[in-house]
């Protein structure tokens, strides 16, 4: 029992030491969250991100992560939850967002291996999409996909549906899929949920300095 | 005659101060991550020139970073030097030669003059080979410093194959490897606050043992609304020599040198605006009773501000305070359209003599000299500027006992050993630059007295009234503190010959950096806070560099002196030089470079001045020519090759009476061939020189010839880390000589144990025989160690 307890102990030890980082935190704002083997950590912007961590966004609050082979850019709006899944296999980093809660927009380039994106009921294949999911409160999972097209299996029935550009998928909590043209009021929400993220709060200046023909300094000022 | 010699022989040695001649090839790229290599030849003056030094820097920084240069050895026409791998990785490079004078002057090549442009290098692809295997993460093009600066790096489609030990990181010119976060296939780097600008980034690392490279990725970072963190970096070296000397025959031995140690630090740092320099360097040489050795500078540059203390050559204006090492305080402000500068300390000078009873000489020595300078200027170099500045030199009395300076002679009056001067110089000098057209013209006029003695102290006024003066309720003792005026004024009046003026123009134009120039000299002006003052003197120089592109440099020039300005002299010496040089290097192709050097110097009576009057006739006549290349053809082991012929002549006549006599008639030649090989089958590199150089005496019929072989092998072992070398060189004189031979074998080792560390041990055997004199016949043995720790 006790060479059991340690040779646990080492491999738990190993785990943690070897664990490597699949990811990279490329913007937060707002309250974010990173939750690391069941604690909060802290961070800054370029945090390296490991696999099983959870990030957590707040109300009015943004994170945005890509994974280390640069094939994604995965996007969290106020209030989301999503876990971190990657594994290497060789040179190649097989990445999974595990989506528990919120709208997450996901963007991954064609040929950068495989993609999936899971929700408490549906798994989401990618190859080069741009897409928004949505889990919300009652279990209810929406994949809007604004670009390219998502191959989605329904977890208890393994029905397997393809959602194209322009369309929306709806999957209620017993599996049951709607299929339906992507409204004016989902393009819109993407579109508001990014200017928010992009907004901030005050308004900014900026003096860009410029050289004139006479070597002296001069300033544009841009207010935004 | 012997008047006339000594005359010709200041006015000589005086314009070849000035008159450095040096060939080189810039190499036109760089690899970051490696030295850069630098070959001088010195085709004109190398007799005069003590050190050299390569100054470099990033192109756009103002800050000058100094190297030394080796020459290859003591009588060699070559010096080599490298630009270190650590000072610039993502930026291209300009560079210029410092040539430093025995008396610590110095001179650059190309000339800084303002208007002729320095070398330049252009960043090139680094060491090994590019891969796509580095994938920028953060890809943002731009960034607000209020977000951070972010480099974010992936190489997991090198996984397995990368060391991540040997991976280095570079954001601008940094090595920022020590910042960074790395992983098994990720890297990190940040900056919570930066300064905004733009930043290149580039990584490199070895990929199963060989070296690859990144993109260099561009990131611009903006201006944020909080102040922007203000990072520390900085950069040096911390070093340490010792030189341990045996001498078989020390009676008959050349020299028996003590054994040295010095230790010295050279810091440069920047924190946000402010630029920070410390230069300290401590020897076991340093004697209180001879020149310093050791030396100390702190620096602080701001915006506006630049302030150093310690050993410092300010240069105010060219007839004031003009290179010249001073210790203590020099400080500069200035702004666009102000400058004010202050410079005050002391001449750097101690040396005393013990008096001697057996040789009758009395003791002697040289005053402590309190230098202070001032500068007063309304615009800039890049427009109109218009300056005044005024120096004082004054020998302090009190830093030498009075039984040094003066003794009573045998008449029992008193007689001095050595007499502390006073020295006050005041210019004017207006400049004119006009970007636009590329045109440069300015004018520096200059006046001066001197107390040859100021130990008697100032005149009385009764004494004035006796030089039939009235100074009007001016007693010159209420002014002593600032000048000690009495007879011993030179002049004794203000005059025109206590004047000195130039004036210049620069111009550029189809490719040509001309430099007209124009200098007169009063015979009574002197200015101790400059070098070379050719008094009673007029020198007209016109200069001219061509360039076409990196094909065609071609430089030339003329300038003649003539003194007895003052028509006070029984006699007028002039002096002409003409210097030509040329390089055509075209790509891929051997590079061809050639130079002449011609002088003349000649006398003329002076009717004026009834005496007797002797003409004379000299002339000098040097050229060399020259190929290299580097042989890349060669299978396995690209070569350089260098290759000069010179070839000279020089006679000197006078006229007694109607007969020419000749005094002096010579002719010399010689050739000098160096090659370095790198091997790429073999960490192996070679270097091969011989050199052979003769001169004919035509009236003594005499040839005194000397020669030199030298051979290097350096060898590199455990990736670059111990390079142990062997040289030998055998020097040869023959001929008019008596027949000598030096012989030099060298072994030693360059390691880098830890990261930037240099450590060389360097073991050094001479033997030296004279066949015609077997008693001088001695050996040395030397031992170097130097430890340099960059940072």
């Amino acid at each position: 029992m006790k060479r059991v307890l340690i040779l646990s102990l080492i491999l738990l030890v190993a785990s943690v030491l070897l664990a490597d980082s699949v990811a990279i935190l490329s913007a937060s704002k707002g309250k974010v969250d990173l939750e690391r083997a069941r604690k909060q950590v802290k961070f800054k912007k370029g945090e390296l991100l490991q696999n099983k961590d959870v990030l957590r966004t707040g109300s009015e609050s943004f994170a945005a992560y890509k994974f280390i082979d640069a094939s994604s850019m995965i996007k969290l709006f106020s209030n989301s939850v999503v876990t971190i899944n990657a594994s290497k296999s060789g040179t190649q980093l097989s990445k999974k967002v595990n989506v528990n809660k919120g709208n997450v927009l996901t963007q991954v380039k064609k040929g950068t291996g495989a993609f999936t994106v899971q929700t408490p009921t549906t798994v989401a294949s990618v190859k080069g999409t741009e897409f928004m999911t949505r889990v919300d409160d009652d279990g209810f999972s929406t994949f809007i996909v604004t670009d390219g097209e998502v191959e989605l299996r329904i977890l208890d029935t393994d029905e397997v549906k393809n959602v194209s550009k322009g369309n929306t998928a709806v999957i209620d909590p017993d599996g049951e899929v709607e299929l339906r043209q992507s409204s004016a009021q989902d393009i819109s929400e993407i579109e508001q949920a990014e200017l928010e993220a992009n907004q901030s709060s005050e308004t900014n200046t900026i003096l860009i300095r410029v050289l004139d023909k006479n070597g002296n300094i001069k300033h544009i000022e841009v207010t935004y | 005659m012997k008047q006339l010699i000594l005359i010709l022989a200041l006015i000589l040695s005086s314009i070849s101060l000035l008159a450095i001649s040096a060939l080189h090839v810039s190499p036109q790229t760089f690899v970051p991550g490696t030295d850069v290599e630098l070959l001088l030849e010195i085709v004109q003056g190398h007799e005069e020139i003590s050190t050299v030094e390569v100054q470099y820097r990033a192109v756009g920084t103002t800050k000058w970073y100094n190297e030394p240069m080796r020459q290859d050895d003591p009588n060699s026409l070559y010096w080599r030097g490298i630009i270190p791998r650590t000072a610039v990785k993502t930026d291209d490079i300009e560079y210029r030669f410092e040539f430093i004078m025995p008396n610590g002057s110095s001179s650059y090549l190309p000339t800084d003059d303002g208007i002729t442009p320095l070398y330049t290098i252009k960043l090139n692809a680094p060491k090994g080979s590019l891969t796509e295997g580095f994938v920028l993460v953060s890809d943002e093009s731009s960034v607000s410093a209020d977000d951070g600066y972010v480099l974010a790096v992936s190489y997991l489609a090198l996984s397995g194959d990368l060391d991540p030990k040997s991976i280095r990181v570079f954001v601008g010119d940094r090595d920022v490897t020590h910042d960074s976060e790395i992983g098994e296939s990720v890297l990190v780097y940040r900056e919570d606050r930066p300064q905004d600008g733009i930043k290149k980034a580039m990584v490199t690392a070895k990929v199963k043992g060989a070296e690859v490279y990144s993109d260099t990725w561009i990131t611009q970072v903006l201006p944020g609304s909080q102040k922007p963190q203000l990072p520390f970096t900085y950069r040096g070296s911390v070093n340490f020599s010792a030189n341990m000397y045996s001498v078989s025959n020390k009676d008959n031995a050349f020299s028996d040198p003590d054994d040295d140690y010095r230790t010295w630090t050279d810091l440069y740092g920047s924190y946000g605006i402010a630029d920070l320099q410390a230069n300290l360097l401590v020897s076991s040489l340093e004697d209180k009773n001879k020149q310093p050795v050791n030396r100390y500078t702190f620096g602080v540059q701001i915006p506006m501000l630049d302030v150093f203390f310690g050993d410092y050559s300010p240069s105010l204006s060219q007839f004031t305070m003009s290179g010249k090492n001073i210790r203590g305080l020099y400080s500069r402000f200035h702004t666009r359209y102000l400058e004010l500068s202050w410079a005050h300390g002391e001449s750097i000078r101690k040396t005393k003599t013990e008096a001697d009873p057996i040789l009758g000489t009395n003791a002697s020595g040289t005053f402590k000299q309190e230098a202070i300078g001032a500068r007063l200027q309304f615009g800039n170099d890049q427009s109109f500027r218009f300056g005044v500045t005024g120096t004082r030199y004054r020998d302090i009395i009190s830093s030498l006992d009075k039984g040094v300076y003066q003794y009573t002679d045998d008449n029992g009056d008193t007689a001095y050993n050595v007499k502390a001067q006073d020295n006050a110089v005041v210019a004017l000098d207006m400049q004119l630059n006009v970007p636009d057209q590329n045109v440069m013209a300015g004018i520096e006029l200059a006046g001066s007295i001197l107390n040859n003695n100021t130990i008697p102290g100032p005149i009385s006024s009764e004494d004035l009234d006796d030089y039939g003066i009235d100074l009007v309720d001016i007693d010159p003792a209420d002014y002593a503190d600032y000048f000690v005026i009495n007879k011993n004024m030179e002049p004794f009046l203000p005059s025109k010959a206590n004047v000195a003026w130039t004036g210049y123009l620069r111009m550029y134009f189809l490719n040509n950096f001309l430099n007209v120039q124009y200098t007169e000299t009063g015979s009574a002006f002197n200015s101790l806070g400059t070098y070379n003052q050719l008094n009673d003197t007029k020198v007209i120089s016109i200069t001219d560099q061509y360039t076409l592109g990196h094909l065609l440099t071609m430089s030339g020039g003329f300038s003649t002196t003539e003194d007895n300005l003052m028509k006070h002299k029984s006699e007028t010496n002039s002096y002409q030089n003409i210097f030509a040089q040329a390089i055509l290097r075209y790509p891929n192709m051997p590079y061809i470079k050639a130079s002449l050097n011609s002088s003349t110097g000649k006398n003329k009576n002076n009717p004026d001045i009834d005496s007797e009057f002797e003409p004379y006739n000299r002339k000098a006549l040097n050229m060399s020519f020259g190929i290299g290349y580097n042989i890349v053809q060669i299978p396995q082991v690209p070569t350089q090759v260098d290759i000069s012929y010179r070839l000279g002549s020089s006679e000197s006549e006078r006229k007694p009476d109607e007969n020419v006599e000749k005094i002096t008639e010579n002719a010399n030649n010689g050739l000098a061939f160096t090659m370095n090989n790198s091997y790429l089958m073999l960490p192996l590199r070679t270097q091969i020189s011989f050199a052979t150089a003769s001169n004919k005496d035509k009236l003594g019929n005499a040839t005194s010839k000397n020669s030199s072989f030298f051979l290097k092998a350096y060898y590199e072992l455990w990736e670059n880390r111990l390079n142990p070398y062997v040289s030998y060189r055998n020097t040869s004189l023959s001929g008019d000589y008596d027949s000598q031979t030096y012989n030099y074998f060298n072994l030693g080792v360059e390691s880098y144990p830890i990261n930037n560390m240099t450590v060389t041990a360097d073991l050094g055997l001479k033997n030296y025989k004279n066949k015609d004199y077997g008693d001088a016949d001695y050996d040395a043995t030397t031992f170097r160690l130097c430890l340099t720790q960059r940072f």
